[in-house]
């Protein structure tokens, strides 16, 4: 019991700066009462997290910047998650080495891979790459400015000031350098973000589900649509497809990124923002931060090029022949022959209850 | 002028002279008035404190018995004193004359 709460206590401990929570697990190790010390460190952190707020720049940066950013890189890691795994599908679930003897399938594969690295997995690798910068900053310590701390020199405009002070979190006055200048760490709430956005989406599809199934009166739409927050691997689930599910899951796929994602964005843009007004105290952090914005920038203009164009191409009419005729039921069980539709323009679309993807097409 | 919390913090770093810390100036706290003093209200508070430089920390060494983790030293500033003096002597006045005062 105390070992697991000394544990609990270093976890709680990674939201505090390094030098406080060196500070304050040292503090926890030497009074040795670890279960009331766990709700001391538990209570620090959330006054500190507190403290992030209480000023109106943070509030100000989320509303500007935070959300309209999370909604454009939801819907793109939402796209990417849910359309890889639905393409992914047929060929794990079909899985036959004869197939690379076929150059369609020679040709298509590997286009298709290229596709689904460039447009989805890559960008979110970039961000995941970033977190591990900031990330490693937290072994810093008091006397020796962390790697990734900030030093944002007094004159810079009020929006950067701004957004890097929601980003980078608390000030402290920089005593190191005798510059007036403001210390800003990167340990901040937004950075902090990603990590509740990964559990929190972990569990809550498993938790919705459980919910839903509780309300006998909610419509599917309602369940799918809720569901559909974390589609990949909601889809792999009820297809029961295990490999599917495994797959989205490893693939950096739904749930960690589609809340971790939006949130790295702001951290780009203060990291690209800052670029020329700040002085790293690692050269090669700062190189690395921009190297990643300029793959994502360019990764991002490529998909953007590369975005398929609806191209319709009908058989020109000599080439055309006429349907033949076939009767099927319909809903109703009503019989449908297509001599009754015949002149007039037909849609015909072969789907399969089983496709998420077919139903979602039907109007 | 100095908080109640604050002016405890102040007295028992105060008291503790060079051998004033976290962990040392909870246990004071704690000793000497009975009441609990959670680490989340006392680095708060000690953060508040330096900006308003009352005192000044410093990261002091590691020792064996904290599991080899460095202390954050705390040091009563000159100003510091004088708000300790100005809120004791506050606390004096309002209380003369009052029958708990003279307990």
């Amino acid at each position: 019991m105390k070992r697991i709460c000394w544990q609990l206590a270093q976890l709680l401990s990674e939201a505090l700066e390094p030098a406080e929570r060196e500070a304050v697990l040292g503090d926890v190790f030497e009074q040795g009462k670890l279960f009331g010390s766990l709700r001391d460190v538990f209570g620090l952190v959330v006054r500190r997290q507190a403290n992030l707020w209480m000023a109106w720049r943070p509030w100000a940066v989320a509303a500007l910047l935070v959300v309209p950013s999370a909604f454009l890189l939801a819907f793109h890691s939402a796209h990417t998650s849910g359309s890889s795994a639905i393409t992914f599908w047929p060929y794990l679930n079909n899985w036959d080495w004869n197939l690379l003897n076929l150059p369609a399938f020679r040709h298509d594969f590997p286009k298709f891979l290229l596709d689904v690295l460039l447009n989805g997995y890559i960008p979110l690798g970039c961000c995941s790459w970033v977190f591990r910068i900031s990330g490693r900053s937290r072994f810093g310590t008091r006397s020796s400015v962390p790697s990734s701390v900030v030093l944002l020199l007094r004159g810079v405009r009020p929006g950067r000031r701004a957004a890097t002070y929601f980003l980078r979190g608390q000030q402290q006055s920089s005593e190191r350098t005798g510059l007036r200048a403001t210390v800003l760490s990167r340990h901040s709430a937004c950075h902090r973000l990603p990590v509740a956005g990964a559990l929190a989406g972990a569990f809550g599809h498993a938790a919705w589900r459980a919910v839903a199934a509780t309300l006998p009166n909610l419509p599917a739409w309602a369940v799918d649509r809720c569901a559909g927050f974390v589609r990949a691997d909601g889809l792999a689930s009820d297809l029961q497809l295990p490999r599917v599910a495994a797959f989205s899951r490893a693939g950096l796929s739904a749930t960690g990124f589609r809340l971790a994602f939006p949130t790295a964005l702001p951290g780009l843009l203060a990291d690209f923002l800052l670029g020329r007004s700040h002085l790293s105290s690692s050269k090669k952090d700062a190189h690395r931060m921009k190297t990643t914005i300029l793959l994502l920038v360019t990764i991002t203009l490529a998909a953007a090029a590369d975005a398929p164009t609806v191209s319709a191409q009908l058989q020109p009419p000599e080439e055309r022949r006429p349907l033949p005729d076939f009767a099927v039921q319909d809903a109703r069980g009503k019989k449908i022959t297509m001599k009754k539709y015949r002149g007039h323009v037909v849609l015909l679309d072969f789907w399969a209850t089983w496709c998420h993807g077919c139903k979602e097409e039907i109007p | 002028m100095l908080g109640e919390f604050e002016y405890l913090l102040v007295s028992a770093a105060a008291r503790l002279g060079e051998d004033a810390y976290g962990a040392a100036m909870r246990q004071e706290i704690e000793t000497l008035t009975g009441r609990r003093c959670s680490l989340g209200a006392l680095y708060t508070t000690l953060d508040r404190l330096e900006g308003k430089g009352i005192v000044e920390t410093w990261t002091g060494e590691a020792t064996p018995e904290r599991g080899g983790r460095a202390k954050r030293m705390v040091r009563v500033t000159a100003k510091g004193i004088e708000e300790a003096k100005e809120f004791y002597g506050a606390v004096s006045s309002i209380s003369k004359g009052l029958s708990w005062a003279s307990q």
